[in-house]
């Protein structure tokens, strides 16, 4: 009925990373002149309400009514399945204190040069609150992230993503008072809008099905999962504090390396550094912690 | 076209079409989501004196539909009356074991054609004053996941109210085993 944030996200980094496939500049927007006074006052964190998710099964049916419901049962099996799967998963995550750690993280590594001391952190929990809080912004530089993190819905990846923009990044209103952006194109946005999408993800080991996968990442009180959400955090916060201090630069002579993303297909990106098994590719507007020859 | 799967399909595109139509939240109205059956028979044996709390980030929001958020603010309220009405409550009683009840999460969530939801609580308890708890407590778990065919307000509601039961008759079961095992 709707599309969720997952195929937003991932439909907005893939076309993007295909424009830049055809125009390999800039890697990313620039980012915009700022001064003391005009620094962003506000911090906008979109964080739907819930717990470590499962991607949903994408179903055909065939078309046609008769396919709609076949694809209406076969998707509420299959995600019954899913959620029973995992819920040791979520159990084992109960008191974790994701969401105050992800803004701690963001006060540590946005740079004071571009965000005030001060800044307004709000969490908006839908795109509706969300697009408004854009909206009150009324010409202000701010920052805005949406933040997700799951399994894939073939359980191969745990996975975080962060699609984040900065400057003047807000809506106005249409006539008929629907938030609209104010900027559409690459050029439109050069000088006074930057984005780029910060991503880490954490393959699975195969153990057998759904019910063995979760049950190693649920084992010790969920220590595994925890780990990544810690990893995930340093490694995101790393990124963001690194490409807002010194323009990312990509040498010609990178190895390149494929990415499958979660929730299906793969691009070629150049890699930036290796730390122990895992490497950090640049796809033009992506930076991906990923595992070293992930597949 | 048989009648009914004629009106299921004009059903469903305006479900659809509704659906599509504003990213607003939507606010269930109070008796979208009715009490559960609590008969005597399911009543505890054991009874407990039971302090409950909420520790939803934000206890308006109750997740998602789509892109919008589903608001209900009297969920807090509504699932702690359930509780007390699953639980046989004796708050006058010293000695009744003492169980701390938290409420840590309460959402919805969807696919294309159907919706989740998920409520989840943690639970202490004590039973001569001090908490013999583990931490973070003994977690216990309610789930729906089925077709959303309508999207009304009471199909909503029927879907907290099948999680919520599963997870009070989890609850109650299995503190009334841990009560009974303590006083023998």
């Amino acid at each position: 009925m709707t599309r969720n944030l997952r195929s937003l996200v991932f439909s907005l980094v893939v076309v993007l990373s295909s424009v830049g496939c055809v125009n390999t500049t800039p890697k990313r927007l620039s980012t915009p002149e700022v001064v003391a006074t005009s620094r962003a006052d506000t911090v906008l964190v979109l964080l739907v309400q819930r717990e470590v998710e499962i991607d949903k099964p994408d179903v055909n049916g065939g078309g046609g009514l008769i396919g709609a419901i076949i694809e209406g049962i076969a998707e509420s099996t299959m995600d019954k399945n899913r959620q029973k799967a995992i819920a040791p998963i979520r159990d084992a995550l109960v008191g974790l204190d994701f969401e105050n750690r992800y803004i701690e993280m963001l006060k540590q590594t946005l740079p004071s040069s571009l965000v005030r001391e001060d800044a307004n952190y709000r969490v908006l929990r839908d795109q509706f609150a969300f697009e408004n809080a854009l909206v009150e912004l009324k010409g202000r530089n701010g920052v805005a992230i949406d933040a997700r993190y799951a399994f894939d819905a073939n359980f191969n990846n745990l996975y975080f993503l962060n699609y984040l923009r900065f400057g003047d990044i807000g809506m106005v209103l249409d006539a008929k008072g629907k938030p609209k952006p104010k900027y559409k194109s690459d050029a439109q946005m050069q000088g006074k809008v930057t984005f780029v999408a910060y991503n880490s993800f954490f393959p699975i080991a195969k153990f057998g099905g759904y019910e063995a996968g979760a049950a190693v990442w649920s084992a010790r009180g969920g220590a595994p999962m925890k780990d990544a959400f810690a990893q995930a955090l340093k490694e995101i916060g790393g990124l963001i504090k690194r490409d807002f201090a010194i323009p990312i630069a990509i040498p010609a002579d990178a190895q390149k390396q494929k990415v499958t993303f979660p929730g299906g297909g793969s691009l070629e990106g150049s890699v930036m550094e290796t730390d122990g098994n895992r490497s950090l590719v640049a796809i033009v507007y992506q930076r991906i912690w990923t595992a070293l020859n992930a597949k | 076209m048989p009648n009914n799967v004629r009106l299921t399909a004009v059903l469903l595109i305006l479900a659809t079409l509704i659906g599509c139509g504003t990213n607003a939240p939507r606010k269930l109205p109070v008796q979208a989501v009715d009490d559960l059956k609590a008969t005597a028979a399911m009543h505890s044996k054991c009874a407990f004196s039971v302090e409950f709390v909420d520790r939803r980030t934000d206890p308006q929001n109750l997740g998602v539909i789509g892109k919008r958020a589903v608001i209900y603010p009297d969920f807090s309220k509504w699932f702690e009356l359930q509780l007390r009405a699953r639980l046989r409550t004796q708050e006058s009683n010293p000695k009744s074991p003492k169980l701390v009840v938290e409420l840590a999460q309460a959402y919805m969530e969807t696919n294309r054609s159907t919706l989740s939801f998920n409520i989840l609580a943690s639970v202490t308890s004590s039973v001569t004053g001090e908490l013999v708890a583990t931490s973070p407590g003994r977690v216990y778990r309610g789930a729906t996941t089925k077709v959303s065919w309508f999207g009304g307000d009471s199909e909503t509601g029927a879907f907290i109210e099948r999680a919520a039961q599963e997870l009070l008759t989890k609850l109650s079961t299995a503190e009334e085993k841990q009560c009974v095992a303590l006083d023998n």
